[in-house]
């Protein structure tokens, strides 16, 4: 072995982190050779003085002064902790978050088909497509047994409740109301241009203007009206 | 990896130690700073070189544990883990410092402290491998400290500082060489001496 190799071992070798073999490789190496020896006398006194280095310890008050930093810590902190999840499985703060969201968006469109299959349950049989923009969900106040028409008409809004059943079902001609008022009326739902008799089907119907209506009152098909329906929505 | 320990202590009796605390048995807390104290104060004042900076984050390492202890891992021995804590906060005063001089090691040579165990018995060998130590880079002398002087396993000084196994061991050895010069011309001076005398000084 040469010597660049020996002295590279011979921290090793005092340590006694060497095999058997390599020690004796070296203990033959010194022997024989004065620089390697020399080398080694360094390594030798590093070891005999290791033991030697004082220990120190910290001041007297040390333990006192620990036991009292103890004492003012917080309780929750005195305590086991329950730890959160996040703390112990950090990663799954990138899975809760997308989750929790995606949740929520699918809540929101389950709740929003909810609703939707609710109103189409509450539409007459015979509606098409076209009727249910006019439809909306009663509200608790309301007769459950009746959908509603909203009508804008030049003095507001108005809520046109109508009879779920019954024939006919749904009649759109109030009071003073014209056929021409009612132009944006879905065609199916539209009273024929003429007829002589329409029937109220509404059991609460408020008339615009707030005037008095008779329930089943067969209004005539043309009047003059004071009142203009804008829009039915 | 289980070796003697400088006080004793085993490291299975630090686990057991550390399971009658989590038990709620203050006892058990207070036996692993006794055990912990001087060997940790030790390395810490060769380390930051100021014994009121070591001092406090002896403090603050038996703090930790005391706040921390639901987070030991029993897989792991307890020295590795109180070794860790302090070094960290060793570190990080160490990277605050990093552009003042970080070891005052030499007043601690020049003046030995009154609480060391072995005062008044300092030979002069040691008083120059104190001296060697503290001029050691903090790299090596970090790794030199806790395998050669508190005898951790190179595997526990791994885990301690996050190095590979072969960096600890290659800087280990880097240490004992820089070491070993320093202290060769004073053991050359023996070995003159030896040479001179009658009497056969045993040098080897």
């Amino acid at each position: 072995m040469s010597c660049r190799k020996i002295r590279r071992s011979l921290s090793r070798y005092y340590k006694g982190e060497l095999t058997v073999k390599e020690k004796e490789l070296i203990d033959q190496h010194i022997l024989a050779c004065e620089g390697c020896s020399r080398e080694a006398q360094g390594f030798r006194a590093l070891n005999d003085a290791i033991p030697e280095l004082d220990r120190f310890a910290p001041s007297s008050a040390f333990e006192s002064k620990l036991g009292q930093k103890i004492k003012e810590l917080p309780s929750t902190e005195k305590e086991p902790k329950v730890k959160s999840l996040f703390t112990v499985f950090p990663s799954l703060r990138w899975v809760f978050i997308p989750a929790a969201v995606v949740a929520l968006a699918l809540f929101l469109v389950l709740k929003g088909g909810f609703h939707k299959s609710q109103t189409i349950s509450e539409k007459p049989e015979t509606a098409t497509s076209a009727e249910t923009s006019l439809v909306r969900t009663p509200t608790k106040s309301e007769n459950p047994s009746t959908l509603t028409v909203g009508l804008q008409t030049n003095s507001g809004k108005v809520d046109l409740p109508i009879k779920k059943k019954g024939s006919p079902r749904a009649v759109f001609v109030m009071d003073n109301l014209r056929l021409s008022d009612l132009e944006e009326l879905p065609d199916s739902r539209m009273p024929e241009r003429g007829s002589p008799n329409f029937v109220i089907d509404a059991v609460n119907y408020r008339p615009v203007d707030n005037r008095q209506t008779n329930v089943g009152y067969i209004l005539p098909a043309v009047s003059s009206a004071s009142s203009k329906v804008r829009k039915v929505y | 990896m289980e070796q003697s320990r400088p006080e004793g202590q085993t490291r299975s009796s630090d686990k057991e130690l550390m399971e009658r605390f989590l038990r709620g048995e203050v006892e058990g807390f207070n036996l692993l700073v006794k055990n912990y104290k001087v060997r940790l104060f030790s390395l810490l004042y060769r380390l930051v070189g100021n014994k009121e900076e070591a001092e406090d984050i002896l403090q603050e390492t038996f703090l930790r544990v005391y706040k921390q202890k639901e987070s030991y891992d029993f897989n792991y021995s307890f020295s590795t883990w109180i070794y860790t804590i302090a070094l960290n906060l060793c570190r990080n005063l160490y990277k605050r410092k990093k552009k003042v001089r970080f070891l005052g090691m030499d007043s601690l040579v020049n003046h030995p402290d009154p609480n060391s165990e072995n005062h008044g018995n300092r030979n002069r060998l040691s008083s120059i491998l104190e001296g060697a130590i503290s001029s050691l880079p903090f790299k090596y002398r970090t790794v030199f400290l806790l395998r050669d002087v508190d005898q951790l396993s190179y595997e526990e000084v791994a885990s301690t500082l996050n190095l590979p196994l072969g960096t600890v061991k290659s800087r280990v050895n880097r240490a004992r060489r820089i070491l070993q010069k320093k202290l060769r011309p004073m053991m050359e001076e023996c070995y003159e001496l030896s040479k001179d005398s009658p009497l056969s000084i045993p040098i080897l």
